[in-house]
């Protein structure tokens, strides 16, 4: 799926000055292109994460996921982009404790409308994916960091997602874990010409995209080799 | 899945869960066991209508058409009809419609000893045929040869204690009636015999009363009241009420069938309550209520014309059907009164519930936002909260239904001690069940209302920044 923001503007209004987040962003990222978003804490990276998984709406500004102006649609639809396009992972996993490893996995293609058998069927692939068959049937909050982190991963690719969106997905975890995640991450982009976005704060983890484009007060600076404004 | 994830969220803090629970069993077992009053009063009208052999019942419009036992004093509110309207019932028009039998029925009471008891006045050679197999009780007892209503004159030298029976009934006395072999009436008002002991008594074939039904304590008052010793048979005893107690309010779970010839005796001019008609064939039962209309509406046009008539203004010609329907609306108040005590349970449970689920969606506001992030629409987040909230109070539901269902027995013996209404009133009916249970469902609704309208409005990006 392609990702393209043009004039994208985010101000929020919760303190007592507004603080404008996101002034006038844009960028193109092409179908299947792994793309790591870096910068300072507070430099609007998860903001721009959350605009682009429809998870808010932006000030002014078009944000094209395909050939969709998302930040035209209502609600409803966003909610069934969200579910059958995007998926999330985020820093700190956000598994639903009172559900098993494999339900974890299974919720969103059930929310979707797969049957049992075959959300069931899909979840095992994408255990056997991360290397996890084994801990299908614990509850998530036994797993370590590292694992929580793949499960969550296989939960964002259970309804085979166009948009892969990672919020600092490594920011928890380990050196090894770490490295591990980044490697999942990387793989699945590579095998399924999957776009995704990371965002990190960490130079390392950005060494695993193609393309590094850093935000700063709210502007995008291309730090690879392709140039965003 | 969304089930699943309700299930487990009640489970996941048990505390919390089991104290709401008490609430909605408390509340739904509270709703069970006042509730069922009412309905037991609905179920014993409707068992003692259907065991009557009456088809169409004659009465003044302004009459509460409660049935007879154990309510039978409070039944017609003084509204009375001509004794010679019979006369219009009882054509061989009608007869040749199919009416088989027409009983005029007077409501009233006497003033017993220790309390007041019903009674039902009504030509005795209709009561067995009335009461169908000879039962005036809805229950399946039978009346024994010594309880069938026979008659006979009070014997001049028989002690007699003053009774003060119904206000139409005057307490002056009467003429002494003379033994005969025939049935007839007893006095009601005689003068007590002063010389002779009150242990004297001695039954006497030429008389006995009519005593109907059950009571602890009917055959004292009954011997006291009409100086038998002996007669009268008490074919269920009350054993929870103390005999003492009985009575103060007036109604009790019998009745005394009297002759309606004593009534009419002391009162030539006096009318009666209702005309209790019964038809051969239920098939005719609407022709002939309509025929009744109008002849009657014709006797009451003609004897207002002729200024000779003091009856009830409008009369109503009910079948069984429509006059349960009219006892069901006067028992409809109760219920409703009852339905509303309750509802302060049920309210208190639906806060307690509503609490509860504030509580659980304020904690899993992040969970949800996660939930939002995945995919989940607001309808399926709502849908999981209401999910959980019906989980726990249709548990409680279910729970407080066999709370009620005891609450009702203790509630039953404490009403009856207390109000002194020596019988068991109660009733649990399927369909009080069902109703407990679907409110039980309602108090989960009510309860998952505003925590859901708090989810739809959630913040996502902030609820997502915040962490779990």
């Amino acid at each position: 799926m392609e990702v393209v923001l043009r004039g994208v503007h985010k101000v929020y209004k919760t303190g007592p000055r507004p603080n404008k987040v996101l002034d006038g962003v844009d960028l193109v990222v092409p179908s299947g292109q792994f793309v790591a978003v870096t910068g300072p804490s507070g430099a609007g990276k998860s903001s721009l994460l959350y605009l682009l998984g429809c998870l808010d709406y932006p000030d002014f500004g078009e944000i094209h996921l395909g050939n969709r102006d998302v930040a035209k649609d209502g609600e409803s639809l966003r909610e069934k982009i969200r579910l059958r396009h995007i998926g999330f992972v985020f820093q700190d996993f956000r598994l639903i404790p009172a559900l098993t490893v494999l339900e974890n996995i299974t919720l969103p293609m059930q929310l979707a409308g797969l049957s049992g058998a075959e959300s069931r069927q899909r979840a095992r692939e994408l255990l056997r994916l991360i290397g996890m068959e084994r801990e299908r049937d614990q509850m998530s909050g036994v797993l370590s960091g590292g694992q929580k982190q793949k499960v969550a991963i296989a939960r964002a690719l259970a309804n085979l997602p166009e948009l892969l969106l990672a919020d600092e997905p490594t920011g928890n975890l380990d050196t090894a874990s770490t490295r591990e995640i980044l490697e999942v991450l990387q793989s699945i982009n590579k095998s399924r010409t999957l776009t995704t976005i990371m965002v990190t704060h960490d130079p390392q983890a950005a060494q695993f995209a193609e393309r590094t484009i850093e935000l700063d007060r709210g502007r995008l600076r291309e730090k690879g080799h392709e140039s965003a404004r | 899945m969304i089930a699943s994830l309700a299930f487990r969220n009640v489970l996941r803090n048990k505390e919390r869960s089991l104290l709401t629970l008490v609430g909605v069993v408390l509340a739904i077992g509270s709703f069970v066991a006042l509730v069922s009053v009412a309905a037991g009063f609905t179920v014993r009208v409707e068992r003692e209508m259907g065991s009557r052999e009456v088809h169409i019942y004659v009465t003044g419009s302004r009459a509460s058409n409660l049935p007879v036992s154990p309510l039978a004093g409070a039944g017609s509110g003084g509204v009375s009809l001509p004794r010679d309207m019979i006369s219009i019932l009882e054509s061989q028009e009608l007869r040749n419609k199919g009416v088989s039998m027409v009983t005029p029925v007077i409501r009233s009471h006497l003033d017993g000893p220790r309390s007041v008891i019903p009674v039902i006045a009504l030509p005795l050679d209709h009561a067995q045929n009335v009461f169908k197999g000879g039962r005036f009780s809805p229950e399946p007892r039978d009346l024994k040869a010594e309880t069938v209503v026979r008659s006979g004159p009070l014997p001049a030298a028989t002690p007699e204690p003053e009774l003060s029976p119904t206000p139409e009934i005057s307490s002056s006395p009467g003429p002494t009636p003379s033994p005969t072999d025939s049935p007839a009436p007893p006095s009601l008002s005689q003068e007590p015999d002063k010389t002779g002991p009150a242990g004297a008594r001695k039954r006497s074939d030429e008389y006995t009363v009519y005593p109907a039904i059950t009571g602890q304590g009917l055959e004292r008052d009954i011997q006291e009241l009409l100086g038998v010793t002996d007669g009268v048979l008490v074919i269920e005893e009350l054993p929870f009420v103390p005999q003492a107690k009985m009575g103060s309010l007036g109604f009790l779970d019998y009745s005394v069938i009297l002759p309606i010839e004593a009534f009419f005796e002391q009162r030539p001019d006096r009318g009666v309550h209702e005309y209790w008609i019964t038809v051969e064939n239920e098939a005719v039962v609407n022709d002939i209520q309509a025929l009744l209309k109008v002849r009657i509406e014709e006797y009451v046009a003609k004897k207002e014309q002729s200024k000779d008539y003091a009856g009830a203004r409008s009369i109503e010609v009910l079948t069984r059907r429509q006059y349960l329907k009219s006892a069901r609306e006067y028992l409809g108040y109760g219920w409703l009164l009852q339905v509303a005590v309750s509802m302060v349970g049920v309210l208190i449970a639906i806060t307690a519930s509503m609490n509860t689920m504030l509580m659980s969606t304020y904690e899993r506001l992040g969970e949800y936002a996660t939930l939002r992030a995945v995919g989940a629409s607001r309808r399926v987040i709502s849908l999981t909260i209401i999910f959980e909230a019906i989980f726990l109070n249709v548990t409680g539901g279910v729970l407080g239904l066999l709370f009620g269902f005891l609450a009702t027995g203790v509630l039953d013996k404490a009403v009856a001690l207390l109000l002194e209404i020596p019988y068991p009133m109660a009733e649990v009916t399927p369909a009080l069940l069902l109703q407990a249970l679907i409110l039980s469902g309602c108090v989960g609704v009510a309860g998952a209302l505003i925590p859901c309208f708090i989810v739809s409005r959630i913040d996502l990006v902030a609820q997502l920044r915040k962490g779990l």
